[in-house]
């Protein structure tokens, strides 16, 4: 499995495409009518200053001389009147564009996000998850004013171009063509230049990710940091990071730089070189006033190609970013709902497992041929070694993974062919890791049932004897709990995760280790608090205090991926096999 | 202002790049002033003269004509390398600034203490760390030479109006109070929304970073939906306070815009009427207008800068604070960092509250140095933050925690934290290789310390069966190994300090008993043996301690070795016969009873 650290760049194997732009453009279609409003506020506001010189010359040339003062004011008057409406052109402009643009990173966010959920876990453990959240957050918001002004300013620009370009060409085609002749130039450099630029920026935009990978990591490993004394290694390579961050922003940002004092030069020359063009060659053929003419259109005519210069660099730049969170949103769902997937009906609780084979990396099997067969209602404990595919077979039960082959039936049904969301919704799953989420006690239980009134998540949490430690809290169930603090104890998360995982409801519960934490009293009055709620319901555990398995109504004993011993406690015993050695190395020395 | 002033030092000495590139700035615009009037020269003294006069040969037109078209090349070379300079120059200035800034904050975040940990979330600390810091970094680079920029053609084209003409450029500025006004309403308005903005901007990247933390239970709960739902609350009010920036942007930035070009457009006008009455020239006429956009650009400039000044306050704001923020536990003055710790421990009447619990009471233990002690009791009993006061993530309410007789108050905090290894509970890996996160306490570690580690913690055996062995990078929090191998690493890594004094915090209680056996073995026979604390909920772990405490509700309780606690048929002999298997119906009803008992006492101390 390719994974990768916070100081490895990720690959990226597309070539630079307009398709990555194209694919913006769905995003921007969406939103075209405020496009359009945009474009026509921008184009009244140019057409309105071709009206100003109408003004300022007719000021010049006829009012002053002739003194009329009142003409004059007359001028000023619709000048101010001009410009008024310019600015409130400008206004709608601004706000077309602001409401596109917010609009579209919207939407773009959300469609990553969206993408997220159900991108597979191999996805989330294969990266230091501040590469992906430097997407969904930090690169979105960089795109914006490209997919916004950006795209309307070469939109703008190059109508810009074409009318001056032609008006150009009917005056003197001929020195027009001296003043096309930048343009060969100017894509010789671009041509150049462009792979370096590009190059540059995904560079850049790697580091930026590396870095923020980083930083991400830190605060969340915070403590391990500090209990190891890190602080001062970590920070020269936090230091590092910001370093490359920090030159390759400056390699690529010089590139960037070089781009409007190269095309400023190009078009100066040309300008120019008109001039000397015009001496040398033209003289007798055309008017002084014709060439004048000439080198102000050249002037206009180079104009809007360096305002594209710039344009160009945002677009390297956009584009750097696009790439990857178009990568992140190609990326595959691996486990999905088939097209012609049903509901699973009400579980009752058998479940089957029939010669199932599963690797999580190629030719690297994990579980070899297991079969088995629980009856609803029944208690099921795994044991065995660690790593020998204890949680790989609870992960299967729920689909959190496909098969290499075989199958998984509950109730007869192939859970292959049913929706995930009918599968999950009647499971109740205690994983190994605790994840509690920011918020306050009460609203990380309810995450079990989200319809769930107070009094029963409190109800849950008594079943499970957490309402003690948690009545003992500041504020109780308001008490205000983060992702990553240590404001309840490995226990105590374990049994608020158990309060979350009953209120659920679960068809079939499954407990991964899940009260490995939790003081033996307390597990046992945990174990008597589920009882009658565990009555009728399959439940799956996986533990090492063999208390806690003891009285399961049947045990497997796996060991590298295939079941060696299976039957109940007393069997077992009795066969005085793997699990007779595991149970009685436990008692022994007493 | 003051905001600002505190992101420049950050500079450093590159506050003179920033300087020159201000210089080089006025390069550039005195070009800019000055290439018109070769043009000028050009059109009026030599092609309009010259070029429709047969009698001069273009021979002679040229001797003219191509000094003055060189010096304008030579010009704009020069005004080509000064911008592209100044810009550079500009930009490694707020490189440094932006690299000084994250060197500072992360060192200010690694060492910060518990309390702050547990009152910040990590979407904000990432956000202040990113794009406020980014925030600055484009004030530094571009916002603040855009207005030094603006300010010198105001002021230079001032001067200009000024001494030719005051009633011209009084007439030119009665607009000019109304801008600043629209500019001042902007900025107030402006300024709380961004703040706002800012912080939905955390929210947001709190509920991403914890959606992708949590992928596994989200997925478990099949909460997707409900994920994506708070995911759309919080993205659209982002969405708004940005729309409501803009509001307020487009509420003031028409007047102000206005206000600038119509100084641009009516000019010409006011000139005008200025030469009928006699009051100027038409000289002076043609020096106004060719400079009036000299006065319109700083006007049109004005509502973007403040827009941008408001925003890089604002990240100020945000980032000094972080900035600011202290740690409660530091190293004392003087510390001991040096010498050979033993690994004596002592707990002298330490009493510890937190939150107005109290967590710890009266604790007294005597640890002598290589002895290996056993802790259990009940969930939340505080036995973890027996380890926090050890390792000094918090300090006592009362009472002295001691290493070897001295005060751990009086260790230099890394030196105590290097001499005290610990296997956290909470097992959180790193997104690096096995052998790196093996060694994180000890980077320089040769490679028989990993191997040796790793056996010793049974951890070799696995990692010889990954993928790339002890190169194979593992996910961050160690997602997709399993909670056993997540422990034998955790455990590899704190064995690979070879400290004095290891703490075993239920590192053991994911993998199976024979691997419990095989490494307690391990850790007896290891070569200097640490003074060791073991944390576990499972007998097995503790039986075969020198001395072993069971400590409930804050104190100690029982206290011995495995055979005088089962003797005394307390709490520690109930845990052993529920373990063996022994529990009756009578033993549950009388723990619940207990907790029973329990928790009224503690609802009748709360009232």
């Amino acid at each position: 499995m390719a994974r990768n650290k916070y100081n490895v760049d990720e690959t990226l194997e597309t070539q630079f495409n307009l398709k990555q732009f194209s694919r913006a453009l769905v995003y921007v279609f969406r939103y075209k009518k405020l496009f359009v409003g945009a474009f026509i506020f921008s184009l009244v506001s140019s057409v309105l200053s071709l009206l100003m010189p109408l003004f300022t010359e007719g000021a010049i040339d006829v009012y002053i001389p002739a003194k009329d003062v009142k003409s004059l004011i007359f001028c000023g008057i619709a000048l101010v009147l001009i410009v008024a409406a310019q600015a409130a052109c400008n206004r709608f402009r601004s706000r077309c564009t602001a409401l596109a643009g917010q609009a579209i990173i919207r939407d773009m966010r959300r469609d990553l996000y969206v993408h997220l959920q159900d991108l597979p876990f191999d996805y989330f453990d294969s990266r230091p998850h501040g590469k992906i959240l430097v997407r969904v957050i930090n690169y979105i918001n960089s795109v914006s004013d490209f997919l916004t002004n950006g795209l309307l300013n070469i939109v703008l620009q190059v109508i810009n171009l074409v009318i001056i370009g032609v008006f150009m060409v009917s005056v003197n085609s001929k020195l027009s063509l001296m003043v096309f002749a930048g343009i060969p130039i100017f894509a010789v450099y671009i041509f150049i230049m462009r792979n370096k630029q590009r190059k540059a920026w995904q560079i850049q935009a790697n580091k930026r990710s590396n870095f923020t990978a980083y930083l991400s990591e830190s605060i969340h490993g915070e403590r391990v940091s500090q209990s190891f004394a890190r602080e001062d290694f970590n920070a020269d390579i936090n230091e590092n990071l910001a370093q490359e961050a920090r030159s390759s922003y400056m390699h690529a940002v010089t590139l960037n730089h070089l781009m409007w004092p190269t095309t400023q030069l190009i078009s100066r020359t040309i300008y120019y070189l008109i001039y000397l063009v015009g001496v040398v060659y033209l003289r007798g053929t055309l008017t002084v006033g014709n060439l004048v003419a000439m080198t102000s259109y050249a002037n206009r005519f180079w104009r809007p190609i360096m305002m594209l210069s710039n344009q160009y660099n945002q677009i390297i730049n956009t584009s750097s970013y696009l790439e990857r969170i178009f990568q992140l949103m190609d990326e595959p769902v691996t486990v999905t709902d088939k097209d012609d997937a049903k509901d699973l009906p009400a579980i009752r609780g058998d479940v089957d497992f029939d010669h199932v084979i599963f690797e999580y990396e190629k030719d690297r099997p994990v579980l070899k041929d297991v079969s088995f067969h629980v009856d609803a209602g029944q208690s099921f404990a795994l044991v065995g070694p660690t790593g020998a595919g204890k949680s790989t077979i609870i992960n299967l039960v729920s689909r959190f993974y496909n098969l290499k082959s075989g199958a998984v039936r509950i109730d007869g049904y192939d859970i292959a062919d049913a929706t995930l969301r009918s599968i999950r919704s009647q499971m109740g799953i205690m994983l190994q890791d605790t994840f509690i989420f920011s918020g306050t006690i009460m609203e990380n239980i309810r995450y079990g049932r989200l319809d769930a009134t107070d009094e029963e998540c409190i109800e849950a949490a008594k079943r499970v004897y957490a309402h003690e430690f948690i009545r003992k809290m500041p504020k109780g169930y308001d008490t205000e709990i983060n992702e990553r603090g240590d404001v309840l104890s490995a226990g105590q998360r374990q049994l608020l995760s158990f309060a979350r995982t009953l209120l659920s409801d679960p068809k079939i519960l499954i407990l991964d280790e899940a009260t490995s934490s939790i003081d033996t009293n307390t597990e046992l009055l945990v174990q008597e608090g589920i009882k009658t709620l565990l009555h009728d319901r399959t439940s799956f555990v996986v533990a090492h205090r063999l208390s806690t398995i003891k009285d399961c109504d049947k045990i497997l004993y796996i060991n590298d991926g295939q079941i060696t011993e299976e039957g109940n406690h007393d069997q077992l015993m009795e066969k005085k096999g793997d699990y007779y050695h595991l149970y009685t190395s436990q008692l022994s020395g007493d | 202002m003051n905001e600002g002033k505190w992101a420049f030092q950050f500079l450093g000495k590159s506050k003179y790049k920033l300087f020159i590139s201000f210089f080089l700035c006025l390069v550039v615009d005195g070009i800019m002033v000055i290439e018109p009037q070769i043009v000028k020269s050009i059109v009026n003294d030599i092609m309009y003269p010259l070029y429709e006069d047969t009698s001069v040969t273009s021979a002679q037109i040229m001797e003219q004509l191509l000094p003055l078209i060189l010096a304008a090349l030579g010009l704009l070379i020069l005004q080509t390398v000064a911008r592209f300079t100044g810009n550079i120059f500009r930009e490694q200035a707020a490189q440094r600034a932006t690299f000084e800034l994250r060197k500072a904050l992360y060192t200010k975040l690694a060492n910060q203490s518990r309390k702050f940990l547990m009152s910040n979330k990590t979407g904000d600390l990432i956000n202040k760390c990113t794009g406020d810091v980014e925030a600055i970094t484009h004030f530094l680079c571009y916002v603040d030479w855009a207005m030094f920029d603006s300010g010198v053609m105001l002021v230079a084209v001032l001067i200009v109006f000024f001494a030719t003409s005051w009633k011209f450029t009084l007439i030119e500025l009665c607009l000019a109070p109304f801008a600043l006004l629209c500019a001042i309403l902007m900025a107030k308005k402006v300024r709380p929304i961004f703040g706002k903005a800012r912080k939905e901007l955390s929210k947001l990247n709190t509920i991403v970073t914890e959606n992708i933390d949590g992928n596994r239970v989200v997925r478990a709960f099949c909460r997707e939906e409900f994920e994506i739902r708070k995911f759309d609350e919080a993205n659209q009010r982002y969405y708004q306070m940005n729309l409501d920036a803009n509001q307020a942007w487009v509420t003031y930035s028409p007047f102000m815009e206005t206000v600038g070009n119509v100084m641009n457009a009516t000019a010409i006008i006011v000139g005008a009427l200025l030469v009928i009455s006699g009051d100027i020239t038409v000289g002076d006429l043609i020096v106004f207008t060719s400079l009036s956009w000299m006065l319109n650009e700083p006007m049109q400039q004005l509502g973007f800068l403040i827009n941008d000044w408001q925003r890089f306050t604002v990240s100020c704001e945000r980032v000094h604070e972080l900035y600011d923020s202290q740690p409660e536990i530091v190293s004392p003055e003087n510390a001991i960092d040096s010498g050979e710790i033993k690994g004596t421990i002592d707990f002298e009447h330490v009493s510890l509250q937190f939150d107005g619990n109290e967590v710890l009471k009266d604790i007294n233990m005597h640890i002598p140095a290589g002895a290996t002690v056993g802790i259990m009791g009940p969930t939340g009993s505080g036995k973890s933050s027996l380890f926090n006061l050890l390792s000094r993530f918090i300090d006592p309410t009362t009472g002295e925690v001691r290493i070897d007789g001295k005060k751990v108050q009086k260790y230099n905090l890394q030196y105590l934290r290097r001499n005290v290894a610990v296997a956290l509970q909470d097992v959180f890996l790193f997104s690096d290789t096995v052998e790196s996160n093996i060694v994180y306490g000890v980077p320089d570690a040769p490679q028989e310390v990993v191997y040796a580690s790793a056996i010793d913690a049974d951890a070799d055996s696995f990692i010889q069966k990954l993928p790339d062995g002890y190169d194979t990078i593992v996910g961050e929090r160690g997602m997709g190994l399993s909670g056993g191998q997540k422990q034998r690493l955790s455990l590899a890594r704190a064995l690979s300090m070879q400290a004095p004094i290891l703490i075993l915090d239920d590192t053991t209680s994911a993998v199976d008993m024979e691997t419990e056996q095989y490494i307690q073995q391990h850790l007896a026979q290891r070569e200097k043996k640490a003074t060791t604390l073991i944390v576990a909920q499972r007998i097995s772990s503790v039986k075969n301690a020198d001395i072993i405490f069971i400590l409930e509700n804050g104190r100690i309780t029982e206290q011995g070795t495995h055979k005088e606690l089962l003797e005394k048929k307390g709490y520690y002999y109930n845990i052993w016969r529920i373990q063996q298997g022994y529990a009756t119906e009578a033993d549950i009803q009388e723990a619940i009873a207990n907790l029973k008992i329990n928790t009224a006492a503690f609802e009748g101390g709360e009232n």
